[in-house]
């Protein structure tokens, strides 16, 4: 009884007041699915499953790309409550990765009725949590531009050899506008691992005539030389807008 | 339609699985179906096996993880639970998407895993962060515990293993660039599987390379605590041109002193550490390619026998020869101190070089080579030092297919190859184009999870909808030296007649020493398989002659040439630790005749063998073990003989990993239902290791466990300071010393019905986690005649001994009655009249003996007084239960009496524990004596086990080394006095038994004394 009066309230809730679903933060595979089996598993690597599931995914919410491809495919996720789990119930999941293998199976972060939350509720949410983080990582940014790439370094080798060097570029930036920090001169310089090694992959790399916005960060010990080593950190320029509005 | 539908269905779930293992050379794509989309490059991979669960691997590459960044950062790892069939990615690495250099390594014992990483970003204000993991669960949720996290050490590379001790020892060569110039370091942990380990670093380069080492520090690690590395000692620098020396470093006890890999000096200016040449030159391409797509630079391997800890092999990549990346491999035959002159190999334009040695000696060397503008993974296989050599392609794919240029490494810096724990096989992984043409699979077509169309030759997408352009995959394959026309095999065990062991390496099944193909009868006559297919064993016969014949049942794995399979047979005292010895000397043998069509043949004619003579076995009940061999297909080292599984390097898998061994360890009892009284049986536990430990042996652990108040176990022998914890679901003999024994008893005080199936006990030996031995009790209820028979064998056996090794002349009366009466029909009058008129003198006879011992720690003057009773009181089925009691007493006290003077089969075991003392102890330190020592026990070593020499040349062996001996014990001990051992030793050098009982006591004393 004190359930369904709980579940009425939530879904009056979601109704009258459309805000985005809490339960995005963090889940990077949200989608909804009918509960097939409990404590069961779609993969025989996963020895206890006393607290697994297994469901049918009916639709795909938010996801990487790929992801889509699990409509329609029984896959297992590891609850938080396995004794609130009923066989054919439709639920929403937002779920984390767990085990890739013949089938897959996900962690749950969240799960809630299905028809308590619409999609779009489900992707602001995740937009939401998406922009905090861009927000987050502006609030630490000591500088943020835009401008263009006129001028590149050689790439500098360390003293050291080591198979992961960075081969530091030093960028020359014509700048647009300064969104945040102040900057003196039309230009201004920052370094990025020019390498393609692995240690190196999800940094940007930059040429002369890219455009964009940079959330330039003070290089570790050298409080005069910005570095870009991560690929949160530039935007293309058509998204200044966007950068703005989280500036604000 | 739908009918058709169905019965394609049920043919396809009918149809036997064949493992992918049924083919010589076996190759399986890492990436799971469910990652059917991913086109990245996975890249740069290594492999851990787990020996504890040896079917359970770890696979790690530059994979990302499949949702991209995640809160909290992690990556994945690959794992295999079935031998490496099938992979799953699974994300418990803290690093961001994926990680730099990864590699990960089991402990041999544990179930823990240990992985070093770089990690992705590094430490805020570090270029690069080596972070060290572990888990015991690659299968759960969690994110891998932290160890240990360093600014600056490049190239993390992760091997671990268990001593004996049980503790995991865990090392991560790297090298640091903030310890500049004297880079090339191995961060260690001396208790890894501690709640909370400690590590420290030590840095393996003693002399001052021009600007720092080079980044690849690798190791080799002997089951017995020898450890080698290899670094690249920089010399000189000119551009992208680097100069170099080769230099092997060794520690002798997994790098537990004070300045770890200190052991191996090089003679030219006495440092530690062989410089192997000198001189050598590279191209260190950094950010370019050099190579076809591929990147160059540093590269070394490093690999050392498990069976001789002096045989090593090192590889190195330069510019010497054809080419500009010649992989080089020469080997040291005498621990590092001098190598081969010349390249043994040598291969060109070629990267990634690893290789390994298997329990044969066989050498296999793996590769990744450019050729023709085709990249090649090659494993090639040795048993001469590359003489000759079996080449196998395991993929060739054209450069640039996928492209590359934007991603570096291309395949990456380093590959894998290693043997299957204790085995034979080689397995190993490596990087390549997943495009699945066939001809980019010259030896065999590989198993593949991701969706595939294989007309068109296309990766297809999870949903099966498009294609998926092709990328760089991880492989994992596997090379068994042994082909399957020519793999023999004996079983481990069987379940059913299509559910046993099909000659799987390591054996799958957990109890594998209850239903082998190796069995007793009592007749010469092999007897019928039951409705499982089950051989029928019978318990010993104990007649001092011809009374008992073993028998094998030996497969092939696929038809072949005629060959003959030879068989060699062995026993061990009854129950786990007991070291193997020929079951009959030289008439240990049998051989079978396979025609080319045979895959199976069971012996028609046992091998005679009896339970006294000759072997050093003193019970009544024994273990039997069967090693075959065939042409092409030789049993693995080490043999058996001498030697207990778990413990003959190392810890083993010494069955397991053998499809040519096979062990029973299976006695049946019979009590007399509704007698009121307990049944009594013993088992012996034995220290088969060179170190004091508590031995743990979990009772009953698989399927049906027999309730708890039906039966009481407890132990003979161990005593203050080495006391026996008895717990619900296992023992602990606690302080056991190395040839130890303590006997189980086992008191079942409910039967099962009288017709009903046994009820059974088993105890299984583990350490840690690793099952290594075990053995069962069955426990029936029959008829009188039935248990009187089986206690007719017991007295006979028991009144046989104290007439022999006693001098006992009633003994032997009572030995020949009891015979007399097994010769005919044994029925329920013969029994009981043979009680009533012998048994009253039986029982006084064994008073007599009890009570000139001094102890009766088996309580066998209870057990007769309780027999004296039920005599009198004409109650015929608890007096025959209590006969049988009092009989298993009296020979488990005989062979407790004769292994205090000590035991021939302990005689391999004590040479090797000698030798690892004089090897690890501190104050031996490797002087001139100590070497000569030890290479005097090598040889007695390998002659025993190739049966050159047998336990009575032990006295010979003895006296010829016995001054050095002494010489060193001066020398490197002269504060501490081993006279008395020595005389013991010179007064007992004629008589094996009591010879290995004084070395023993000399080793033991060595142990307290040198350092160890």
């Amino acid at each position: 009884m004190k359930t369904t009066v709980l579940s009425l309230m939530i879904v009056c809730f979601a109704c009258t007041t459309p805000k985005p679903a809490t339960g995005a933060t963090g889940a990077k595979f949200i989608f909804r699915a009918t509960v097939e089996r409990v404590a069961a598993a779609t993969l025989p690597e996963i020895s206890d499953v006393s607290n697994c599931i297994v469901v049918k995914v009916s639709e795909v919410v938010s996801a990487p790309p790929g992801f889509t491809d699990w409509t329609g495919k029984s896959i297992t996720v590891a609850v938080r409550d396995i004794n609130s789990q009923k066989p054919e119930t439709e639920k929403l999941f937002y779920t984390n990765g767990w085990l890739y293998g013949q089938s897959l199976a996900v962690v749950e972060v969240h799960s809630t009725e299905s028809r308590e939350v619409s999609n779009e509720e489900v992707l602001a949410g995740v937009n939401k949590a998406q922009d905090d983080g861009v927000r987050e990582r502006l609030k630490r940014a000591a500088l943020v531009i835009s401008g263009e790439v006129v001028r590149l370094s050689d790439p500098e080798k360390q003293p050291v050899d080591s198979e992961h060097d960075p081969y530091w570029v030093t960028a020359e930036i014509q700048t647009e506008e300064v969104l945040k920090g102040s900057a003196e001169g039309s230009t201004i310089t920052f370094r990025f691992p020019s390498s393609y090694d692995i240690m190196w992959q999800y940094a940007p790399k930059f040429k002369v005539g890219d455009k964009g916005i940079w959330l330039l960060q003070r290089a570790p010990n050298q409080e005069t030389i910005f570095s870009i080593t991560e690929e949160q950190d530039f935007y293309p320029i058509e998204r200044k807008e966007y950068i703005q509005s989280l500036l604000k | 339609m739908k009918k058709t539908k169905r019965i394609f269905i049920l043919m396809l779930l009918m149809a036997p699985i064949f493992p992918i293992w049924a083919q010589q050379v076996q190759i399986v794509n890492m990436i799971p179906n469910a990652q059917s989309n991913e086109t990245a490059q996975d890249r740069e991979p290594n492999l851990a096996i787990n020996s504890a669960t040896p079917n359970q691997l770890v696979g790690t590459a530059f994979t990302p993880n499949p949702l991209g960044a995640t809160t909290p950062p992690s990556a994945p790892i690959f794992f295999s639970q079935d031998g490496g069939q099938t992979w799953v990615l699974n994300s418990i690495v803290p690093s961001n998407i994926s990680t730099g250099d990864i590699t990960s390594k089991f402990g041999t014992t544990t179930n823990w895993l240990y992985t070093g990483i770089l990690r992705i970003p590094a430490a805020t204000g570090a270029t690069l962060t080596m972070d060290i993991f572990r888990t015991n669960n690659v299968a759960g949720t969690a994110l891998m515990p932290q160890l240990q996290t360093r600014n600056s050490p490049d190239q993390p590379y992760a091997y671990a293993a268990t001593p004996p001790d049980g503790i995991d020892r865990m090392y991560v060569g790297n090298n640091d660039l903030g310890i500049l110039p004297r880079s090339a370091a191995v961060d260690l942990s001396l208790n890894a599987s501690a709640t909370t380990p400690t590590l420290s670093t030590a840095v393996i380069e003693r002399r001052t390379p021009t600007g720092q080492d080079g980044p690849p520090v690798r190791l080799a690690i002997h089951p017995e605590g020898t450890l080698y590395a290899i670094h690249v000692q920089r010399t000189a620098t000119s551009g992208t041109l680097r100069t170099a020396n080769i230099v092997v470093t060794r520690d002798d006890n997994w790098g537990t002193g004070t300045n770890p890999f200190s052991d191996l000096t090089d003679p030219g200016d006495g440092l530690a550490g062989r410089i192997v040449v000198t001189g050598i030159q590279f191209t260190f391409s950094g950010n370019n390619i050099s190579l076809g797509q591929e990147r160059t630079g540093d590269r070394v391997a490093i690999a050392v026998d498990p069976n001789n800890d002096r045989s090593v092999y090192v590889a190195w990549v330069d510019n010497t020869g054809t080419g500009t990346n010649n992989i080089h491999i020469r080997r040291s035959t005498d621990s590092g101190a001098n190598w081969s002159a010349n390249d043994l190999y040598a291969v060109n334009n070629a990267i990634n070089p690893d290789i390994a040695v298997n329990s044969q000696g066989e050498v296999a060397f793996s590769y990744q080579q450019l050729a023709g503008g085709n990249w090649s993974s090659i494993i090639e296989r040795t048993t001469n030092d590359f003489a000759n050599r079996t080449t196998n392609v395991l993929n060739t794919f054209p450069d640039n297919t996928p492209a590359g240029g934007t991603f570096f490494p291309y395949l990456g810096d380093y590959a894998y190859l290693t043997t299957m724990p204790s085995g034979k096989n080689f397995v190993g992984v490596f990087s390549a184009s997943n495009d699945p043409t066939p001809a980019r699979f010259p030896t065999v077509q590989p198993a593949w999870q991701r969706n595939l169309n294989t007309t068109t030759n296309q990766l297809r997408n999870l949903a099966n909808t498009a294609n998926v352009a092709i990328s760089i995959d991880p492989y994992f394959y596997r090379v068994d030296p042994v082909a399957i026309n020519n793999d023999f095999y004996v079983r481990d065990w069987t379940k059913t007649p299509t559910d046993n062991d099909p000659g799987a390496e390591p054996s799958t099944e957990p109890v594998f020493y209850l239903t082998s193909d190796v069995w007793n009868r009592r007749l010469d006559t092999p007897g019928t398989f039951n409705s499982n297919d089950q051989p029928q064993s019978m318990n010993p016969r104990p007649m001092t002659a011809g009374g008992n014949f073993a028998y094998a049942r030996v497969h092939r794995r696929a038809t072949g040439p005629a060959a003959n399979a030879n068989l060699l047979f062995l026993k061990s005292e009854f129950g786990t630790g007991s070291n193997y010895q020929l079951i009959n000397g030289v008439s240990s043998f049998a051989s079978l005749a396979f025609s080319a069509t045979d895959q199976q043949k069971t012996m028609a004619a046992g091998v005679a063998w009896n339970l006294i003579d000759p072997a050093a076995v003193t019970a009544n009940h024994v273990c039997m073990a069967v090693e075959i061999a065939g042409p092409n297909d030789p049993s693995a080292n080490p043999t058996l003989l001498g030697r207990a599984p778990g413990w003959s390097n190392g810890t083993d898998l010494l069955v397991l990993a053998d499809n040519n061994k096979a062990q029973r360890n299976l006695e049946v009892y019979t009590g007399t239902a509704d007698s009121g009284e307990s049944l009594i049986v013993y088992a012996i536990a034995h220290n088969a290791t060179f170190f004091e430990r508590d031995m743990v042996i979990y009772i009953n652990p698989h399927g049906k466990v027999p309730e708890r108040e039906k039966y009481r176990i407890s132990v003979i022998g161990g005593g203050e300071g080495s006391e026996n914890a008895i717990q619900q679901d296992s023992l602990v003999l606690k302080n056991m010393k190395p040839c130890e024994n303590r006997w189980i008893e086992l008191m079942v005080s409910t039967f099962p019905a009288a017709g009903a199936e046994p009820v059974s006990y088993l105890f299984e030996e583990r350490v840690n986690h690793m099952r290594i031995n075990g053995f069962g009790i069955d426990v029936q209820s029959g008829k009188l005649e039935v248990a009187g028979e089986e206690n007719l064998g017991e007295h006979a056996f028991a009144f046989q001994r104290l007439e022999k090794e006693y001098n006992i002349a009633d003994a032997g009366v009572q030995a020949s009655k009891a015979l007399d009466i097994l010769d005919g029909t044994v029925d329920e009058p013969t029994y009981t009249s043979f009680l009533q008129d012998l048994g009253p003198a039986a029982i006084q006879l064994i008073r007599d003996f009890v009570s000139t011992q001094g102890s009766d720690p088996f309580g066998v003057v209870n057990a007769a007084n309780t027999l004296e009773n039920r005599i009198q009181g004409g109650d015929w089925k608890k007096a025959a239960t209590v006969h049988g009691n009092l009989m298993r007493k009296c020979n488990a006290f005989l062979s407790y009496l004769d292994k205090l003077n000590g035991d021939t089969a302990d005689i391999l075991q004590t040479v090797r524990w000698f030798r690892d003392v004089v090897k690890r102890g501190n104050k031996f330190s490797h002087s001139e004596l100590a070497d000569k020592t030890i290479a005097a026990a090598d040889k007695f070593i390998l002659q025993y086990s190739n049966r050159e020499l047998m336990n009575s040349d032990y006295p010979a062996f003895v006296s010829e080394n016995l001054n050095v001996w002494v010489e060193m014990l001066h020398k490197q001990l002269p504060n501490d006095n081993f006279d008395n051992y020595i005389s013991a030793i010179r007064q007992n050098i004629r008589d094996p038994k009591r010879l290995q009982k004084s070395h023993c006591e000399l080793v033991n004393g060595l142990v307290q004394k040198a350092g160890l």
